[in-house]
């Protein structure tokens, strides 16, 4: 691993803590819970995009936002098309709120009375797409829909795309939207931790050693099955050549189910004492797919420079995640 | 561990023309199309109402409870069994575990059959109920099942890049083996034909109501299908060591998007000319290195003209003398499937020496002046094959294999 070549030089965020460019917005500690969970107040579409858009479905309109932004933070120009730019996003649930509708009028009126506007703009890949038709972003492109893990996996997977030379620039993008679907099929865990949703989008590129950035990211790992955390820590620190001692903060995901909760506690006791601790689902609610974009987000919002920070995540149905990442504390204007 | 030669060692698949690989090639040099009637859900108001199903499909037996799974996670599981065994890995369900095994799977739909019975039981079902039902539909489903029942314990990721996703699965797998993230890798893509999914295929106006005929001038639109294929990627000297037979090499790959609307065509096929551009340097080729091409090629008039014109943009004269089929005739397009099915179809091209045919071609069009493989396989000497894959958002994808040994 050529470790720390990729940074984060942009971030954009639409969360219920706030709705900005990282280096402008003003995160809230106290969120506001509405009655359905956590959700995005006072998002003003039309305030981030270009043109009026019909049929979005809110997980595009907060990724459209969120890329915006960190384009703008990062200082990239809306790329030409074809360029070496490209985009990975993360979702577990996709466009749901509009797949919903979208099967709602075929249910009631057959297969004639498919629209194909709300078809087409409920697909997972759609935020990612439209991203890309928006900022004009033609280089490496996936989705990755690996339910919590997804937003963790678009950031390796970016990065994989430029340590690979796929593109010699990526945007990385977490995002959930609240969807009645997924709240009610999903309600027996909402008593234990909240639902939430939000974006968060990282404009990333391997820059040199001292240039201005959030953060490197140093490594990551993934694993499946019994101790998938365990292992997936232990990868991540081999591949890095790092230790435990040499990593000053935990970022744990700790959103509410019992066997992972356990497993993140037991690796927080034994970690060094001196380690940080912070667990951002517990104040802020569980944001599914978009998660660990989120809350990477929000360290990056606290973090001192030089922090060696380990994010540590999972879904219950792909495994553990781990990603290892240096905070350099960029603050732009 | 760094930059490790990618070999595919393993082949397995599910679609309307078999459901298994040798039926599948068999038929497809055949000429044969397992295209017919749609029987399992209503078909009024569809433009056509064929399409490819794969019909008796029956729950393998060595899945105890297949019956209750989704179908779409039943054909993924049939299809990474299949190349499982092809591949010679130990008997799975053994209880053995491999930390660095894993899977890369990709789906535009998730369980489409789950998602209608959770919507119709969203006001009563018990929370139990909903849930379960959420857990078949959701887009990572096949990849859990596939990871448990072969103890997969590296990697898993799952992957929803509308019509390139089995392409993608194939690129991203490739990626992660060559730096050394695992070792061994299923990779490949699954969708199943449900009401929800074809219902909205239908209003995008690309379906015939005849029959799909690629490249041919009169052509008038595709019909979908449904199936899934995987194929086990490992790197070589994993593959070496445990004396694995190689069909072929992951030479390079790409992924791109068009950039430009999210169902009309891009004028010039801008996209795939990127998309095949990437490919080509990843895999450290030029362009008279291809030996043959696998198009995208679905049957409507705008795609298949813009992938002639792009396939015409990168390879100059050489797009003249290298053939290039298409098999959606014989396969309809499987939809996220596609990719990692016509990956197979051109490995075993380049195991068989013969090239599988565009069915249903009789008119050539102008405006596509390739050398189409029409109707009849055709025997070749070749060694490099190249497979483009496209899909709605505007998404690309390319993988370059080449033959192993001689």
């Amino acid at each position: 691993m050529r470790a720390g070549r990729v940074a984060i030089v942009g971030v954009g965020l639409v969360s219920p803590r706030g709705i900005g460019p990282l280096g402008r917005v003003v995160l809230g500690e106290e969120v506001p819970l509405a009655p359905q969970g956590y959700a995005v107040q006072g998002f003003e579409a039309e305030r981030w995009l270009p043109s009026t858009k019909t049929y979005l479905d809110p997980a595009s309109a907060y990724t459209l936002a969120a890329v915006r932004m960190a384009l703008e933070e990062a200082g990239w120009e809306k790329g030409e098309a074809f360029s070496e730019t490209g985009i990975v996003l993360g979702t577990g649930f996709g466009c749901l709120a509009s797949w919903q509708r979208y099967w709602e009028r075929v249910v009631h009126g057959g297969n004639r009375a498919a629209h194909s506007l709300l078809f087409s703009h409920a697909y997972a890949n759609t935020p990612t797409s439209l991203a890309a038709i928006e900022f004009g972003l033609g280089g490496y492109h996936s989705t990755v829909t690996a339910g919590r893990l997804s937003s963790l996996q678009a950031l390796a997977q970016a990065g994989l795309a430029l340590e690979e030379g796929h593109a010699r620039r990526m945007v990385a993008v977490g995002v959930e939207a609240l969807a009645e679907p997924w709240l009610w099929g999903l309600r027996r865990y909402w008593q234990r931790c909240r639902p939430a949703e939000g974006a968060a989008a990282f404009a990333l590129e391997q820059v040199p050693e001292g240039s201005p950035c959030w953060a490197r990211l140093e490594g990551w790992a993934f694993a499946f099955g019994p101790k998938a955390l365990e292992r997936a820590v232990k990868g991540v620190l081999e591949r890095a050549g790092c230790s435990m001692e040499q990593v000053d903060g935990l970022l744990t995901r700790r959103c509410g189910l019992g066997e992972w909760d356990e497993a993140e506690e037991a690796l927080e006791r034994r970690w060094p004492t001196k380690a940080l601790r912070y667990a951002p689902a517990l104040e802020g609610g569980e944001a599914f797919g978009a998660g660990d974009a989120l809350h990477l987000a929000y360290l990056l919002a606290r973090a001192e420079p030089g922090q060696r920070w380990l994010l540590t995540s999972w879904d219950d149905m792909v495994g553990a995640g781990a990603l290892l990442l240096r905070c350099e504390g960029k603050r732009p204007p | 561990m760094d930059d490790s030669r990618v070999l595919i060692t393993g082949l397995g698949l599910v679609c309307c023309l078999g459901q298994d690989v040798p039926t599948f090639w068999r038929r497809l040099v055949a000429g044969e199309s397992g295209i017919g009637p749609i029987t399992r859900f209503p078909t009024e108001g569809l433009r056509n109402p064929h399409g490819g199903e794969v019909r008796d499909w029956r729950a393998p037996s060595w899945l105890p409870q297949a019956s209750s799974l989704e179908r779409a996670t039943q054909f993924a599981l049939a299809a990474a069994e299949e190349a499982w065994r092809d591949a010679g890995l130990p008997t799975p369900g053994e209880g053995k575990e491999e930390p660095r095994w894993g899977a890369v799977l990709a789906t535009n739909f998730g369980g489409g059959d789950s998602w209608e019975l959770f919507f119709e039981g969203m006001e009563e079902d018990t929370p139990e109920e909903a849930e379960a039902l959420l857990r078949e539909f959701l887009f990572q489903a096949a990849a859990h099942q596939v990871a448990e029942r072969f103890g997969l314990r590296g990697p898993l990721w799952s992957l929803s890049n509308s019509c390139s996703s089995g392409v993608s699965a194939i690129g991203l797998a490739t990626d992660l083996l060559r730096r050394g993230e695992a070792d061994l890798l299923l990779a490949g893509a699954y969708d199943s034909l449900s009401q929800s999914n074809l219902a909205g295929l239908n209003a995008l106006r690309v379906i015939t109501p005849e029959k799909v005929r690629p490249f041919d001038k009169n052509r008038s639109g595709t019909l979908f299908g449904e199936g899934a294929a995987v194929l086990v990627l490992e790197r070589e000297d994993h593959a070496l060591r445990r004396g694995a037979r190689p069909y072929a090499e992951v030479l390079g790959s790409s992924m791109d998007n068009n950039a430009y609307h999210m169902t009309a065509p891009d004028p010039g096929g801008r996209g795939i000319i990127h998309a095949l551009r990437l490919a080509l340097r990843d895999a450290g080729l030029a362009p008279e290195g291809i030996d043959y091409i696998n198009a995208h090629a679905t049957g409507t008039q705008y795609h298949d003209k813009e992938e002639a014109g792009a396939i015409l943009a990168v390879f100059g004269e050489h797009a003249r003398r290298v053939p290039v089929s298409s098999i959606k005739a014989a396969t309809a397009h499987p939809m996220a499937a596609a990719g990692a099915v016509e990956a197979i179809a051109c490995v075993l091209a380049l195991r068989e020496g013969l090239l599988p045919p565009t069915l249903n071609y009789e008119t050539p069009d102008p405006e596509c002046p390739l050398d189409v493989v029409p109707n009849e396989a055709r025997p070749w000497r070749g060694r490099t094959v190249l497979s483009i894959s496209a899909g709605i958002g505007g998404n690309n994808g390319v993988v370059v294999l080449r033959r192993e040994g001689l």
